[in-house]
């Protein structure tokens, strides 16, 4: 079963100083839904098409089940079409050329199928993607939806045990993000492939994945749980990149950041910065250990939930904050309150910006270095 | 978890154990050699040729052992000398070379003017009719040249070198030689030529210009005339200097034209002055020749290059809302009609028509019921020498129409498919000096004009060489020049198209499992059939009515449609010879009419970049 193995890989882009992806080290586990989350930029999507064999690497080594795809100091290269990787591109590159049996159909005529059993299943994949009765239709006359499924069915067609997906869902609409969400959920489950997918879109990673791998600037910042990543950020940037609305930071210099660590048991010498969910604080009229006087500038509903901007302007700097809440605030603006931090939703980062963890807090799940174990499935 | 653990940092690969990689990957994929193959039969079909040429000039050729006092091959200054210092100079180089500088400029000039007017009437004004004059006026484009020199005969042709005589004669006025022969009319010819030229490079960029640019300097205050100064002109300018160098670029290597109305009058340019050489056994001369008309190709189309680039610093930003509002002409309407009906008279019907009614008219411009007869096209045993049937009835126009087509067809054929595949190298070799170099020799040709191109080809290929046998006299040498001459056209197709067919299309036949073989044949050629239509069609057009290459390379065996009506020409056939050129006229419309409806582009995307 398909494990597959990134040791120290390094890609440099000919014409290009800076490595585009630098000394990555990722395993991801048989049947893992793992999924690479970074700003655009990052080197996801080099990764993907590394594993694919569509780009080289310039250093290090990427191996299936042990056997090495591609590997620069032993000089061992499989090309793509050799891997049996399923790889669904962000354009969907359907051909242009063929309908949409004729798509379907390809990689199994490369696999020289009988006519018979390739019929079938086209038949089978058009109804298991939901696209019966788009056989006869060209590409260009589909939806973006409609050639996103004929491009996973493309690909399901000749059974990869390992599926890459370059940004799936970035080219639908909301509607369709989610049918296809819950889809792609449901093949994972269904076909037990290992799955790979990449993406700029946190909530997409969230929903999706057993696993995630943050990236910034080419190289990996966390690999944990949706849960781990949110709740137990590695670092600052990562604490930043996953949230919305993103999660306040002060400087741990400023008055308001010694208020509100004031509650925690041990004071840290060595924190450079405060970091505070939206979500993760309350705001009243009674004062307390670690409670913030603030003044309310701003409420802004979003349908459902609220937005409340507070302002703490006791010292010489003044903080903005945010808060997000589910029930409508009784506060107009200009309401002097007090805002109580909740203590898991408060993060401090030292001059590295890596996350030291509060009294009462742990630091990321201790699962084996640089690990990304299967899951359970959503 | 933090991912990257210093502590871990890997053993960097070797320089050695890289480039083994590289080559490994390398080896997975046959684009680069396929690359390295087309660079080694552009070097030999290209660069070859026309290194010979150069080389030609400085040794001793065949016959001149005792005019230069050494033995064949060896290094001498002599042809040289003969062209620029001495006795002979004046006559038999700088004449030619002031004569093809005369008309290149002039018609240049004439052409720049009056098609730069037309292209503003045709796309800045309400002029009535502009729809179809702007389709009619390019017309005289899509016709081999010589056709309106062969007009000009039909119509101007006086006594002084016997034969039938023009129409104008044959009512009974006396013409001079200047009208009849020699510069006047090849300038007029050749500004009639290039006027769509203008109208299709001028005309684009004037669309391209949105009215706003103009509409904010008015808001901004400035006057009408300071708006075209300011803001028109600079931004016109990128485009009229480039038609004016392409222009004077190709009037340079012009042989047709010269050819058919200087030749009665010694009226000779640089390009008849090569031809001669040529057929008087003066290699070295000809290379001289040859080696001028190419200098000047290259340093003009290099100037163009780099004026381009120099233009693409102030390219029109936005361009969304192009909007072009046409000005009223007002008053001046019928008049701005009347010149463009009348260029259109001048530059399509009365050529054509006169061509036309010549091919049916026994004594030329005659009018009456018995002088016209179709026996020039079918008729049988007529009171000629040679040529006997009319046209269509002889087999010398099917053989010669046969050739055209299979010889030109299948150099077509070759270079559109070499043009693809050059695209496709470009666009995907791995090493970027494969790719730019096979764009800069595939471009090469169009530098060098035809006429010198094809005594290139004769210089190098009339002998053997190694394992290639010597080519003279078999279709091969016109095959292989055809498809070198035509590379420009072909690879800029091959490019543009390749350039639009992105990454992820072959990407994801690749993953599929796909081979390169398999990739080519499913995927990209199959997408690419468009683009490859297109790239067959143009040089076959483009062949079909091109004189230069033919003229030097072909020989009796290898007659083809041009060759054929320059000796009907040449044995004053002048019916039969209007015949074959208006069959040529038609092959070339209907042509790129077909490229036009194919494409669904119009000509003048074809001619920029």
């Amino acid at each position: 079963m398909p494990q597959i193995t990134l040791s120290n890989i390094t890609k440099t882009y000919a014409g290009s100083n800076a490595p585009a992806v630098r000394n990555v080290n990722l395993t991801v586990e048989d049947g893992a839904f793992m999924c690479v989350l970074g700003p655009s930029g990052c080197g996801k999507s080099t990764i993907l098409r590394m594993i694919s064999g569509l780009e080289t690497l310039t250093e290090g080594e990427i191996a299936v089940d042990g056997r090495a795809l591609d590997n620069v100091a032993t000089g061992q290269f499989v090309p793509p079409e050799k891997r049996g990787i399923g790889l669904v591109f962000q354009s969907y590159a359907l051909w242009p050329h063929m309908t949409v049996a004729a798509n379907i159909e390809f990689g199994l005529k490369l696999q020289n199928m009988p006519t018979k059993a390739r019929k079938a299943r086209v038949a089978e994949m058009v109804k298991t993607l939901r696209i019966e009765g788009l056989e006869d239709r060209y590409p260009a006359q589909l939806s973006g939806g409609q050639q996103q499924r004929v491009a996973l069915a493309r690909t399901l067609a000749v059974t990869p045990g390992i599926l890459l997906l370059d940004e799936p869902l970035s080219n639908l609409d909301a509607t369709l993000r989610l049918s296809m969400r819950a889809e792609l959920s449901r093949l994972h489950r269904e076909f037990g492939t290992t799955i790979v997918f990449v993406t700029h879109d946190q909530w997409e990673a969230m929903t999706l994945a057993t696993q995630i791998a943050v990236m910034s600037k080419g190289e990996l910042q966390q690999i944990g749980t949706p849960d781990d990543i949110y709740a137990r950020p590695a670092n600052r940037f990562v604490a930043e990149f996953i949230g919305n609305p993103p999660i306040n930071l002060i400087p741990a210099s400023s008055s308001a950041a010694q208020v509100l660590i004031s509650a925690a048991p041990t004071s840290l010498a060595d924190v450079a910065m405060i970091g505070l969910r939206p979500e993760g604080m309350v705001l009243n009229t009674t004062d307390g250990p670690g409670a913030l006087p603030v003044v309310i500038s701003e409420i802004l509903p979003t349908g459902g939930a609220w937005m409340v901007e507070v302002t703490y302007a006791n010292g010489q700097t003044p903080a903005h904050l945010t808060h997000t809440t589910q029930s409508p605030p009784p506060w107009r603006v200009g309401d002097a309150v007090f805002l109580h931090p909740q203590p898991h939703a408060l993060h401090a980062f030292d001059h590295t910006g890596t996350r030291q963890a509060l009294p009462g807090q742990t630091t990321p799940t201790q699962t084996p270095l640089l690990r990304a174990s299967a899951g359970e499935a959503l | 978890m933090i991912a990257a653990d210093p502590s871990q940092s890997p053993q960097a690969a070797s320089a050695f154990q890289k480039l083994r990689h590289r080559l490994v990957v390398a080896s997975t994929e046959p684009t680069l050699f396929v690359g390295l193959l087309l660079l080694m039969v552009f070097l030999w079909l290209i660069a070859m040729p026309l290194l010979t040429i150069f080389a030609d000039i400085f040794t001793v050729q065949i016959g001149d052992e005792p005019r230069t006092g050494g033995t064949v091959g060896d290094w001498t200054f002599y042809y040289l000398e003969r062209a620029f210092a001495s006795r002979m100079s004046q006559l038999i180089f700088l004449q030619p070379l002031w004569n093809t500088l005369k008309i290149a400029l002039t018609s240049m000039v004439l052409a720049l003017v009056i098609g730069s007017i037309l292209s503003w009437l045709l796309v800045r004004t309400d002029l009535m009719g502009r729809g179809w004059l702007s389709t009619a006026l390019v017309i005289p484009f899509m016709l081999p040249a010589w056709t309106f020199a062969l007009a000009w005969t039909t119509l101007f042709k006086n006594a002084t070198i016997g034969g039938q005589p023009g129409w104008v004669e044959g009512m009974g006025y006396q013409l001079p030689d200047w009208v009849s022969y020699g510069a006047f009319p090849t300038i007029i010819i050749m500004t009639l030529n290039y006027i769509p030229f203008v109208i299709l490079l001028v005309g684009n960029a004037l669309r391209r210009l949105d009215s706003q640019l103009e509409d904010a300097g008015r808001m901004l205050g400035a006057s009408q005339s300071t708006v075209a100064l300011r803001i028109v002109f600079p931004l016109m300018r990128p485009a009229v200097m480039s038609a004016a160098l392409l222009m004077f670029a190709d009037a340079i290597g012009e042989f047709s034209v010269p050819y058919v109305l200087g030749l009665p009058v010694q009226f000779e340019t640089l390009a008849t002055s090569l031809y001669r050489a040529i057929g008087t056994q003066q290699t070295g001369m000809a290379a001289v020749f040859a080696g001028v008309i190419m200098v000047i190709g290259i340093v003009t189309l290099t100037i163009d290059t780099w004026m381009m680039r120099e233009a693409r610093r102030f390219a029109i930003i936005g361009g969304k809302g192009a909007m072009g509002r046409r000005q009223s002409l007002g008053l001046l309407q019928l008049p701005a009609f009347a010149l463009a009906g009348m260029m259109f008279a001048i530059a399509v019907i009365i050529p054509l028509g006169a061509l036309a009614l010549s091919t049916v008219m026994h004594l030329p411009g005659r009018f009456e019921l018995s002088n016209f007869t179709l026996d020039y096209w079918i008729g049988t045993n007529l009171d000629t020498i040679a040529l006997r049937n009319g046209i269509l009835l002889s087999s010398e126009f099917w053989s010669a129409a046969w050739n055209s087509v299979r010889i030109v067809g299948s150099a077509s054929l070759c270079a559109g498919l070499l043009g693809l595949l050059t695209g496709y190298i470009v666009v995907r070799a791995p090493m970027r000096g494969v790719s730019s170099l096979l764009r800069q020799i595939t471009f090469f040709p169009y530098l060098v004009p035809g006429i010198a191109f094809a005594a290139a080809f004769l210089t190098l290929f009339a002998v053997p060489h190694g394992p290639i046998p010597a080519l003279y006299g078999t279709p091969w040498i016109l095959l292989l020049a055809l498809i070198a001459d035509q590379m420009p056209f072909a690879s800029r197709a091959g490019i543009s198209a390749m350039t639009q067919l992105g990454h992820d299309v072959e990407d994801s036949a690749r993953i599929a499992g796909a081979g390169w073989l398999r990739r080519m044949r499913s995927i990209v050629m199959p997408i690419q059939k468009g683009a490859l239509v297109t790239a067959i069609l143009m040089p076959f057009i483009s062949g079909i009515k091109g004189v230069s290459l033919f003229i030097i390379l072909a020989v009796p065996a290898t007659d083809v449609l041009t060759t054929f009506s320059i000796r009907l020409i040449d044995y004053n056939y002048t019916q039969a010879a209007n015949a074959v050129v208006l069959m040529i006229t038609m092959i070339a419309l209907v042509g790129t009419l077909v490229i036009n409806r194919i494409t669904g582009t119009g000509l003048a995307q074809g001619l920029e970049s």
